[in-house]
């Protein structure tokens, strides 16, 4: 029963995809980026929330909480929400970039600003390193809840035909299609934590208030966080929130959602009703005390939400809740791929071949695509690894282009080798923090790599000149009138 | 153009010190909201303050459409105003 409705789901989504192709413009670059930059607030908005809300949402914070407690809990929920804040600033400007360069992918959105393609080059490394374990945990989150779904199906055959349809996704309509299927997906995901949740208030005896008194008595250093010594937990959770909340909005994946912004307001809009989407989380936190308390010893914690979902939900919603978790694995697996297949694409290949006709570009990105998914997929079967980790680890790198942005939104005396060298430092120092596993008083290793990251940003910058294509494009970037846009569409409305 | 200040302030500000620098003051069991532990109780607040609070930002917000449209229509009607 489980697995015909998963199907039926699946099937639907494909459907989806195909009605999403109204209005697309075929064998464009641009359209399978960004959607031709046409996306108004309410398709934005199921973006936005579409790639914000991964599988990590639902089996990786149960997870977490239930191997680590009320600190994680509150880092994850407090850099999102955070992270919206510094969104309504950061976001609207990357929009501007984007606009200006007629950047595609958030390399070129750089290289535009100080006109150079080693930073282009370094940039699309650093997203794509940095992004193919996102990619794979997307399929780890894949194989827990088939393994859940109470049907024998081969881990890698699912797998492989996740893959498949997430290539057939951006096959059929570029990100256009994810951003319809997001709104199925997004239904079906909170569908099924909230499911989750009451399920679990309705079974305890006591309710919400039972299942926290029952874990205040049992695991009380895991429902309020320890703070002495304060180097355990508060430093790593403070630090991490900080730094994360700066990471969010230099994720590949918002540039993306941004790009395909109608305007700087809509993107400003956005932000707004961001924070109202994680009324979930309630739901989540009781799924993982829960689990903890009738299920404690999982050898993977990330298994604490489908663990809940088969044993106590009839088949038919398990069906339902696994159809939601296998959606967004593909949705978001599809939307990385097709960003690191853009990258591939337009950055790299488009380097050494500079006369790429449209058609080819959008066939290359499209080889590059399925590429990029078979190797995650090989690596989520080869490489099994804790969903907490990796989130970490892609937060690390992808958080050292925050500097960089500062810097090309507020500082005109930036200069190329200063925000080229000063990645490169922040970058590397995220290899040796973590490699050599050095541990400065708990604080997020990321966050130190930034401070280095920043300081060098600085001193080269300061010891470089801009040259005149950044001080000319820095100009048309400060000149930029918004209002004019806002003109240019009431006349075309 | 007016002072983005008080927007900076709202958006930024105000989740920040609630998340951030109460934390020693909101990390605690006692006293419970809706069952739930007090720490959970104030990060669901603070969500829906941050709600709140970046809608009110944007509302005052000198760079948003609707408030450089009204700066503009002041500077029509021969007002004192200057848009962005």
């Amino acid at each position: 029963m489980a697995v015909i409705v998963v199907g039926l789901i699946l099937g639907l989504s494909l459907l989806l995809a195909v009605m999403s192709r109204r209005g697309a413009i075929r064998n464009s670059m641009s359209d399978i980026m960004v959607a031709s930059r046409s996306f108004g607030a309410l398709l934005l908005f199921i973006v936005a929330v579409g790639e914000t809300y991964s599988v990590g949402t639902m089996i990786g914070v149960p997870g977490a909480i239930y191997a680590h407690g009320a600190s994680y809990a509150i880092w994850f929920m407090g850099y999102m929400c955070l992270g919206f804040s510094v969104g309504y600033f950061i976001n609207p400007m990357i929009w501007r970039l984007g606009r200006l360069s007629g950047a595609l992918t958030v390399a070129e959105a750089f290289r535009w600003r100080w006109g150079s393609r080693s930073l282009e080059i370094l940039i699309a490394l650093l997203c794509i390193i940095f992004l193919l374990p996102w990619v794979q945990i997307q399929f780890a989150g894949l194989g827990i809840i088939i393994k859940h779904l109470g049907f024998d199906i081969n881990y890698g055959a699912g797998i492989l035909t996740a893959t498949v349809v997430a290539f057939l996704y951006i096959a059929i309509a570029g990100i256009r299609a994810p951003a319809w299927v997001s709104l199925l997906k997004d239904f079906l995901l909170l569908f099924a934590m909230v499911i989750g949740g009451l399920v679990v208030a309705a079974k305890f005896p006591g309710g919400v208030g039972g299942i926290f008194s029952e874990a205040a008595r049992l695991f009380p250093e895991k429902i309020a966080v320890e703070t002495v010594p304060l180097t355990k937990n508060v430093t790593f959770m403070i630090s991490t929130m900080i730094f994360q909340a700066m990471g969010v909005c230099m994720f590949p994946l918002t540039f993306q959602f941004v790009f395909t912004g109608k305007s700087e307001d809509t993107v400003r809009r956005n932000q707004i009703f961001m924070p109202l989407y994680m009324y979930m989380y309630p739901f989540l936190i009781l799924t993982a005390y829960f689990v903890l308390l009738t299920a404690g010893g999982l050898s993977n914690p990330d298994e604490a939400f489908m663990v809940l979902v088969s044993q106590n939900l009839p088949s038919w919603l398990v069906g339902m809740v696994a159809a939601g978790g296998i959606l967004t694995c593909i949705l978001v697996a599809a939307l990385c791929s097709l960003l690191i297949g853009g990258l591939l694409t337009q950055n790299i290949i488009g380097l050494f071949k500079r006369d790429l006709s449209s058609l080819a570009a959008v066939n290359i990105t499209r080889l590059s695509t399925a590429l990029t998914l078979f190797v995650s997929a090989m690596l989520a079967i080869y490489l099994p690894a804790l969903m907490l980790g990796i989130n970490n680890f892609a937060y690390f790198g992808l958080t050292q282009m925050f500097p960089a942005a500062i810097c090309a939104f507020f500082w005109s005396r930036s200069t190329k080798q200063g925000v080229f060298a000063g990645l490169a430092v922040g970058v590397a120092m995220v290899f040796i923090l973590v490699g050599g596993k050095i541990d400065i008083w708990g604080i997020n290793k990321g966050f130190i790599a930034l401070m280095g990251n920043a300081i060098v940003t600085v001193v080269v910058s300061l010891m470089t000149k801009p040259d005149a294509v950044t001080e000319k494009n820095n100009r048309i970037y400060r000149e930029y009138d918004p209002s004019a846009d806002i003109r240019g569409e009431e006349k075309a409305g | 153009m007016k002072s983005r200040l008080p927007t900076v302030f709202l958006v930024l500000g105000v989740p920040f010190i609630l998340l951030v620098l109460c934390f020693g003051f909101y990390n605690r069991v006692e006293p419970r909201i809706l069952g739930f532990p007090f720490v959970y109780g104030w990060i669901f607040g603070c969500l829906f303050i941050s709600f709140l609070c970046i809608g009110a930002g944007w509302l005052i917000d000198p760079k948003s459409d609707r408030n450089i449209r009204k700066a503009r229509e002041k500077e029509k009607t021969g007002k004192a105003g200057t848009a962005a």
